[in-house]
């Protein structure tokens, strides 16, 4: 089973460790890291990488110093090894016309409003995370027990049938 | 039958028969009773009371055996004829007699025979003028053929003469002004009807110039016809209407009564007719009707108190203006105040949104994680349960930068990374006990390391619950700091307070931008701390404004000395467009602002700050060089502090 990150960015550490602590659970079968800031997300990105680990999912609130949220996002869409990356803002503040342009620049996967509720943020994640295993992962099998077992299950039998043909 | 009377008593027939003759002159007028008893004379009174005629004069004869002097006196007591004249003809013995007729019956003339000739007819004509001058004011001219002519005219002149002065003003009040104005057009049309050598009347064609303000005028306009209006300059020397004439006004009558300059310019509109007078026509036209002058007189009066009453009137309602005009701008200013507080109250509640968000989500995790640590069976965790919980209640979190480099060096050291995490979570990376616990894979590790990170997450997020509610009270107080009463008293505080408050508010949008915070200790302040912090809002907002992508602002605070006053500087610097030398002057006005609709407040807080600080003796400076900052530099006088 290959390595993959989950990487979640706050400035306001309250709200990071809430985040954390609300995705607790995917910890068994993920890497799970907090970032403070963007430059530090860039970082455990750089790192990830080399050990070939690869970014899942991102969750990022938008108005941050040094850079905004959805900026980052549209960074982070335009290099090659993060493209495939599931990105979500969670914000209370990001504002129509940030908002359009990241959805425009395909940045933006979806949108978590401030304050959340834990049960639906974990299932955004899930079913994010779902859709980024169909697409990338060619090995869908042990993800089924972790992640929603009825669309991988779909995904593994459309894929036989594809392989048959 | 005449309206008056003259009654004669004597009982001497002869002196009697004189007294008729020689009277006789006055018969056409007054009627006349001789008598030669007292009790026929009462008679006659009577006779005379009866018809309604009034007793003009008494002649009665006095001596011995006649005692004329009673009956003058009886007549002073009677009504009728108490205001006959009264004259007495002694002997010239009983001087008693005429004392008491003149002391009782306040006796007019006393005669003494013998009688010279016509002296009684001098006497009577002398006494009976008296009384008609008295008694018959309106028919004086009517006696002047019987009685003395020159007093009777001196009278009647005079009389005539009272009532033209007396009525010389009171007369016109039935008047309209138009009908007035009419009346001296139709006297003075009427004067130059025959003759008119002076073209008095005349007609001109529309922007014909009358009098010039400033140049010398001898004319005086009646305007009969047409439209002429009056100019004046103002101070930057335009020229503005001060009031259109017409019909039955008059033009140049200021200069025309008091010789000096013309007040005004006079131009004529349309075409107009008018009577143009100079001083000479003028008193000829006034001697030529002696009714015209009152008038004229009165017309012109009017003129002029009509000319009051409208600078009166326009006063008021100038006055009217100004107050409304200063209410208007008072509201204003609190449009802006409030317009400024909407958006700040939109900022902050977006601002809000983050600690709540946390608070919520924080509720939750501490509602499951006490479920999980009330519920599960006991695990022998010990002392170091309450340990972990007060520690993780009162320890700020390490960054997670720093607690990932300890991941990964405690990783290298025990081999399991999760395992790992959950020490450096608990801060138990480096306790030997429970490394050696971990090395000797101890079965009940996971669940010991699992308990306690319970404990620390309920800590952990307790603490954070307080810090995020701590975060929200002080949002609100520095936003309810705006909430000013509109009779904001004078206080002594530090104003460091107010502008870390205005700070609190703008957190949000100075996040991407470096804050240089440079405050000196400060004796406390005399001031308005709310109306300052509207100051400073604007101040720190206009700089926001202003940043560009990476913004830095300096806020200075210093005492300074100058003009043998202390002042405390607060300056606020960012490093923005800066402002164009030539606007400097003009960014405190009220309708100045190079914003776009939509900004900060209304545009015109700059104006609001500076009536603020001159609120409190102070002023606001500003130092810009364009393209690389704009210091805003706002002096409170320290005087004020004592």
């Amino acid at each position: 089973m290959s390595k993959y990150l989950i990487l979640c960015v706050d400035d306001e550490r309250e709200v990071l460790d809430s985040v954390i602590q609300d995705l607790d659970c995917f910890e068994e079968d993920f890497l799970l890291e907090a970032a403070e800031s963007v430059q530090e997300a860039k970082e455990i990105i750089a790192e990830a990488e080399q050990d070939e680990a690869k970014l899942a999912l991102i969750l990022c609130d938008h108005i941050m110093p040094d850079q905004t949220g959805i900026s980052f996002l549209i960074e982070l869409n335009e290099a090659s090894s993060t493209k495939p990356t599931r990105k979500l803002l969670l914000t209370g503040q990001a504002g129509l016309e940030d908002t359009v342009e990241a959805v425009n620049h395909s940045s933006l996967d979806f949108y978590i409003a401030k304050p959340w509720v834990g049960e639906e943020l974990r299932a955004v994640v899930k079913s994010q995370l779902t859709e980024y295993m169909i697409e990338n992962e060619p090995n869908l099998m042990p993800w089924a027990s972790v992640l929603n077992t009825e669309k991988i299950l779909e995904a593994l039998a459309k894929h036989r049938m594809d392989f048959g043909e | 039958m005449n309206q008056f009377a003259i009654l004669c008593v004597d009982n001497n027939p002869v002196s009697i028969e004189q007294l008729r003759n020689e009277l006789r002159s006055f018969s056409s007028r007054f009627d006349l009773y001789a008598t030669d008893s007292i009790e026929e004379a009462n008679s006659v009174l009577e006779y005379c009371s009866e018809k309604r005629q009034s007793v003009a004069l008494v002649i009665a004869s006095h001596h011995e055996n006649f005692n004329g002097a009673d009956f003058l006196i009886q007549l002073d007591k009677m009504t009728h004829t108490q205001q006959a004249r009264k004259i007495l003809i002694s002997c010239g013995q009983d001087i008693q007699a005429i004392l008491s007729a003149v002391n009782d019956g306040r006796l007019d003339h006393c005669l003494t025979k013998p009688l010279q000739d016509n002296l009684v007819h001098k006497t009577v004509q002398k006494e009976l003028t008296t009384f008609i001058l008295d008694n018959d004011k309106d028919h004086l001219i009517s006696y002047s053929r019987t009685l003395d002519q020159q007093r009777l005219l001196r009278a009647h002149i005079d009389q005539k003469m009272r009532s033209y002065r007396e009525g010389f003003i009171t007369d016109h009040h039935k008047l309209s002004d138009r009908e007035l104005a009419q009346q001296v057009t139709d006297s003075l049309l009427a004067f130059f009807a025959d003759k008119d050598e002076t073209r008095a009347c005349r007609r001109y064609s529309p922007e014909h110039l009358l009098t010039e303000e400033g140049a010398e005028n001898r004319f005086l306009w009646f305007i009969t016809k047409g439209d002429v209006a009056l100019y004046k300059k103002d101070e930057t020397g335009t020229q503005r209407e001060v009031v259109r004439y017409t019909q039955g006004n008059i033009v140049g009558g200021m200069s025309f009564v008091t010789g000096e300059p013309s007040f005004s310019t006079a131009l004529t509109l349309s075409e107009t007719e008018v009577i143009k007078l100079d001083r000479e026509v003028f008193a000829k036209v006034m001697h030529s009707n002696t009714s015209l002058l009152p008038l004229f007189t009165n017309l012109l009066l009017r003129h002029f108190n009509r000319r009051l009453q409208r600078s009166i009137t326009t006063k008021l309602e100038l006055q009217k203006t100004l107050e409304s005009l200063e209410s208007a701008q008072q509201q204003l200013i609190e449009r802006e105040k409030m317009a400024m507080l909407g958006q700040l109250v939109a900022g902050v509640a977006h601002e809000l949104n983050n600690p709540i968000a946390a608070i919520l989500r924080g509720t939750e995790t501490l509602t499951n994680k006490i479920q999980t640590l009330v519920q599960l069976p006991d695990i022998e965790t010990g002392s170091e349960a309450v340990d972990v919980l007060n520690n993780a209640l009162i320890s700020k979190p390490r960054s997670t930068a720093f607690e990932r480099e300890l991941v990964k060096s405690a990783a290298q050291k025990i081999g399991d990374r999760r395992i790992a995490k959950k020490l450096v979570k608990l801060g138990l990376e480096d306790n030997p006990v429970w490394l050696e616990r971990v090395l000797n894979q101890d079965p009940n590790l996971n669940a010991h390391l699992g308990r306690l990170a319970d404990y620390h997450v309920a800590g952990t997020t307790l603490r954070s619950i307080n810090v995020c509610a701590q975060r929200i009270a002080d949002m609100v107080k520095s936003l309810k700091g705006y909430a000013r009463p509109d009779d904001e008293r004078f206080r002594t505080v530090d104003i460091h307070e107010g502008i870390e408050d205005t700070l609190v508010i703008f957190e949000n949008k100075l996040k991407f931008h470096q804050v240089d915070k440079r405050y000196s200790p400060l004796p406390p302040i005399h001031c308005l701390p709310i109306a300052l912090q509207q100051v400073w809002t604007n101040l720190v907002s206009n700089a926001i404004d202003a940043f560009p992508e990476k913004g830095r602002l300096i806020i200075e605070t210093e005492e300074k000395h100058q003009d043998g006053k202390g002042w405390v500087v607060v300056a606020f610097e960012d490093n923005g467009l800066g402002i164009a030398e030539e606007l400097q002057e003009k960014i405190f006005e009220l309708n100045f602002s190079t914003k776009k609709e939509g900004n900060f407040g209304l545009g015109i807080g700059l104006s609001v700050c500076q009536q603020i600080i001159h609120q409190h003796g102070g002023h606001i400076t500003v130092n810009s060089e364009v393209g690389q900052f704009t210091r805003m530099s706002v002096w409170l006088p320290l005087s004020q502090s004592q």
